[in-house]
């Protein structure tokens, strides 16, 4: 596509691009599928909360309103902006509207931008719209609750709680010594290679680090944190960590939790009978403890793990190490935050659908960009089962007495299925609505991270690619 | 396209469609047929759900996995609290399917119920169960027995067997429950007309009048506090839309719960004192064997393993309880059915072999217990027949075992059990010989119905009888 540039100046340029972005905001929203899925949209908000049940107790309740209206909002809204994305210059390409803008001065880039923003107003009107329908269906529901529930579903779920987390473990620092030790003595196994030791090793760090047996103890510290706020009063503080196992079978494990600082370990104490592995929450009364978190102070973590007799094994998630929930924010600040963090999604969403629709007919880059998606939230899955390795084992010996071609393809994708992953994961970090449905902050550094990978990162790439395409496609052929 | 061409292909639309439609009616009596409990369209459904499974077509299989993969993937993490609304998204995607009713039903109140430390948490999640069958699966599918079977099976089991740490809080909830709703252990059936209030409370829990007066009047006169009890109800429902082997599913589970209710189906409730005791229900001995012989009738001799252990039990306690006429019956109909040496020596000689197996209390607890009740109450017609010192002499014997028979038992198995103290087996004792003997030879009753504790020359387990 080639255009000449009349205006010259960022001035022109944005009014170029305002224009356009108006355009197309115009467009969309006089869209009849739009109307409607925008109508289906409203169903959502103002009527699914009334259809959804809880586990039957209040916060489970608030739980599953707040995580499945916003989220199935963002869903239909993603659906509508990659219809409008996908259309947005396909549909002008079709219809021949194209040859009309391309005879005036506008580049190919203030094209793409202007289109994208056009959609992202759209996206901000109906996401803002649907998050102040669910932060008033979550005041709703907790209004019509006892005071008491009503209170430690704001503490609990209405919130927005920091996570103030321990120092990592030192796992890689362990392995490290280890190895060099072993050196130092000449007691590396031979014919081992390094990396197989380095890998035992690294399971020995982590069964130290987070293998708690009956009768033992482990400690974190919390560095001091000037970001807790100072806890109001009454606010009990949550501590937070997660199991991978708990001993064989069903046996329960049972210890002591106390929380506490250098001089005094022990400011609060709590007893645990743990039925499970997973998640687990153990709140503790607000005093002493809630004035050091508050004062930002040093504290210390123990899980002091009952006799054999009375207790199993506990393991904990080297992934998900303990930490303690502390007041960080407001309700309706963590909302409009997990807002815009899902219009930064709608953001990566349009880009995609953008750039289908530079190089592609409506319905093919339809279903190329909603294909590419769908493949992008899996990938990982595919990424972990190649890094399996026993699926290398079943590779390796399955399709011995395949043919040849088979085990390309098979090593190919072996080798492209990661790679993409690499390519893909940092866009599927940000998923806001697990912390916002849990009462976690969504804090403004993930907004900022959000905002640069989605809102800024993956959209500029595809731009690039995208005015690549439009610069050297043909648009106005005769019919 | 040309005028002709469109109305030949409109032709053949309608055509197609007339066809369709022809066709229609003869594929769902052929569904019906093959597949009795699902084939039938699905009328109960609310539209939201009619809606979804035809808009979304083989489609919504996937949607089904998807969800049943997020469903696993947050019990695996310990996050519960979404498992009850996918469960009943999964189910409604697919209402047909009995399996999948069944192992959400299941999973909520066997695995995350176990899962929550505290009995309430605990409660509610067997709850969640058994309501995801009640309320939703019993709509979309009335006529599936296995779903009435799963559900009786869950009061059956979850709540009436001692599987569960926390089965006494259970046991005492539903009895509550049902207490608050019937006003005692069973409803007045007469004057349930008249009290819309109940009805509504009922209908909710899907307990219909009519069937509930049918099953007691067949298998009772039956406490509805008793899990049990509401195990006979749901499967006797099930067996009304059983074919032969269904049936014999909810036949078992008639007999087994109508056995346990045998041995612990008369109920001492007191909620307020956290008063909760169990004794035999020895009335219902007719009905039992009642069950059994139209068991024992369809089924052959799948049933005789139940049938044996429950006559062999009922001639024990019907003996010590003092109903030798009843346990004579028992035996002749035993020997008649299963003649071996223990009968041969006739009835006496039957009774003292079972005496003697019940005074090693290596059985199960509800019968080691029952037997320890018939002991204490044989004390008591003792002693309303004059012979004091023979009743002193069985007392002292009843506590020693007893006492003996807990002391034995690890800690943990004997808090899951809870069974009752020496004191509390008197109590159960006394309330029978005031419901079954003379007025002047029963100790009199309290004002809330629960007898009196045992008069301080009583034996308690911390001071064994003289």
């Amino acid at each position: 596509m080639q255009t000449e540039c009349g205006v010259a100046g960022p001035g022109g340029f944005l009014i170029r691009v305002g224009g356009m972005a108006r355009l197309t905001f115009r467009s969309a929203v006089r869209s009849r599928l739009v109307l409607t899925l925008a109508l289906v949209l409203l169903a959502v908000v103002a009527g699914l909360p009334a259809t959804l049940k809880g586990d039957g107790t209040p916060a489970g309740g608030a739980r599953v309103i707040l995580h499945y209206t916003l989220g199935l909002a963002a869903l239909v809204l993603g659906v509508v902006t990659l219809w409008t994305a996908c259309g947005a210059i396909a549909e002008e390409v079709e219809r021949k509207h194209i040859q009309l803008l391309v005879s005036k001065p506008v580049r190919p880039a203030e094209i793409w931008l202007g289109k994208w923003l056009g959609i992202l107003c759209m996206d901000a009107l109906f996401l803002g719209a649907a998050g102040l329908a669910v932060y008033a269906q979550a005041a709703r529901y907790a209004a019509a609750l006892p005071p008491a529930a009503r209170q430690g579903l704001r503490q609990e779920v209405l919130a927005a709680r920091r996570a103030w987390r321990p120092a990592a473990d030192p796992v890689e620092e362990t392995v490290d010594a280890a190895y060099r030790s072993l050196a130092a003595r000449r007691a590396l196994p031979p014919n081992v290679p390094a990396r197989e030791t380095r890998a035992e090793l690294r399971k020995q760090a982590l069964a130290r680090f987070t293998v708690v047996p009956p009768g033992t103890a482990r400690v974190w510290d919390l560095p001091a944190s000037r970001r807790v706020r100072v806890p109001a009063a009454g606010t009990p503080l949550t501590l937070r960590y997660r199991l991978v196992s708990t001993g064989p079978g069903r046996f329960a494990a049972a210890g002591v939790w106390r929380i506490g600082t250098a001089e005094n370990p022990a400011l609060a104490e709590e007893a645990a009978r743990i039925m499970r592995a997973g998640t687990h929450d153990l709140t503790f009364p607000a005093g002493a403890l809630a004035r050091a978190a508050g004062e930002g102070r040093a504290l210390r973590i123990e899980f002091r793990n009952g006799d054999a007799e009375t207790s199993a094994a506990v393991v904990f998630d080297p992934e998900e190490p303990v930490r303690i929930l502390a007041p960080g924010g407001s309700f309706g600040g963590n909302c409009a935050r997990t807002v815009l963090v899902l219009l930064c999604v709608m953001a990566l969403v349009a880009a995609v659908g953008l750039a289908a629709s530079s190089a592609l007919s409506f319905p093919v880059a339809t279903f190329a960009a909603a294909a590419a998606i769908a493949a992008a939230l899996m990938i990982r899955y595919f990424a972990a089962a190649a890094a399996e390795p026993e699926a290398g084992h079943v590779h390796r010996h399955g399709h011995a007495q395949a043919t040849d071609g088979q085990s390309a393809w098979l090593r190919a994708g072996e080798r492209v299925i990661p790679a993409l992953d690499v390519l893909v994961a940092p866009a599927t970090r940000f998923a806001p609505l697990g912390r916002f449905a849990d009462g976690v902050l969504v804090s403004w550094g993930f907004l900022g991270g959000a905002a640069g990978v989605l809102g800024v990162g993956y959209p500029a790439l595809l731009a690039l690619l995208s005015i690549g395409v439009l610069r050297r496609r043909e648009v106005a052929l005769p019919a | 396209m040309n005028r002709r061409a469109s109305a030949v292909l409109l032709g053949v639309t309608v055509a197609a469609f007339a066809l369709a439609g022809g066709l229609g009616a003869r594929l769902v009596s052929e569904r019906s047929a093959s597949a009795p409990a699902g084939g039938e369209p699905l009328d109960s459904a609310p539209p939201p759900v009619v809606f979804t499974t035809i808009v979304l077509g083989g489609f919504r299989g996937v949607l089904a996995d998807i969800l049943w993969l997020r469903a696993s993937r947050l019990q695996d993490q310990g996050r519960y609290f979404e498992l009850v609304q996918l469960a009943e998204w999964i189910t409604a995607l697919e209402p047909r399917h009995t399996e999948v009713w069944a192992f959400h039903a299941w999973n909520m109140a066997y695995n995350a119920s176990v899962m929550m430390p505290d009995p309430e948490d605990r409660w509610r999640w067997v709850q969640n169960g058994i309501d995801l069958l009640r309320r939703d699966g019993l709509r979309y599918n009335p006529g599936d027995p296995l779903l009435y079977r799963e559900l009786g099976w869950l009061f059956q089991n979850k709540i009436g067997t001692v599987n569960d740490r926390d089965n006494r809080f259970y046991r005492m909830r539903l009895a509550r429950e049902m207490d608050a709703l019937f006003a005692g252990a069973r409803p007045d059936f007469d004057a349930l007309s008249s009290n819309p209030d109940r009805l509504r409370a009922m209908r909710a829990l899907q307990l219909a009048p009519g069937i509930m007066r049918a099953v007691d009047a067949r298998y009772g006169p039956l406490d509805w506090r008793l899990p049990e009890t509401h195990a006979v109800y749901w499967a006797a429902r099930g067996l009304r839309h059983a074919g032969h082997a269904d049936g014999l599913m909810c036949e078992r589970m008639i007999y087994q719960s109508l056995a346990a209710l045998f041995l612990q189906g008369r109920l001492l409730f007191a909620p307020e004192r956290d008063v909760y005791l169990t004794g035999p229900e020895l009335d219902l001995f007719p009905r039992i064997m009642g069950a059994l012989d139209e068991a024992r009738e369809r089924h052959g001799e799948t049933i005789d393993a139940a049938c044996r252990g429950f006559l062999n039990e009922a001639v024990l306690l019907l003996h010590l309880f003092g109903r030798d006429g009843q346990a004579r019956a028992a035996f002749a109909r035993l020997r008649e059915l299963y003649p071996s040496d223990a009968t041969a020596g006739g009835y006496e000689r039957c009774v003292e072999t079972l005496l003697a197996s019940a005074s090693a209390m290596d059985g199960p607890a509800p019968l080691v217990s029952a037997v320890a009740q018939g002991w204490c109450y044989r004390a008591r017609l003792l002693q309303a027949g004059g012979r004091a010192d023979e009743a002193a002499d069985e007392l002292r014997r009843a506590g020693e075992k007893w006492n003996a028979y807990l002391a034995g038992m690890p800690p943990e198995r004997r808090a899951r059990l809870r069974l009752p103290t020496y004191e509390e087996l008197q109590q159960l004792a006394d309330d029978r010989a005031r419901r079954e003997l003379a007025p002047a030879q029963s100790p009199p009753p309290r004002e809330d119905g629960v007898p009196p504790p045992p008069a301080a020359g009583n034996p308690t387990p911390e001071e064994p009888a003289p």
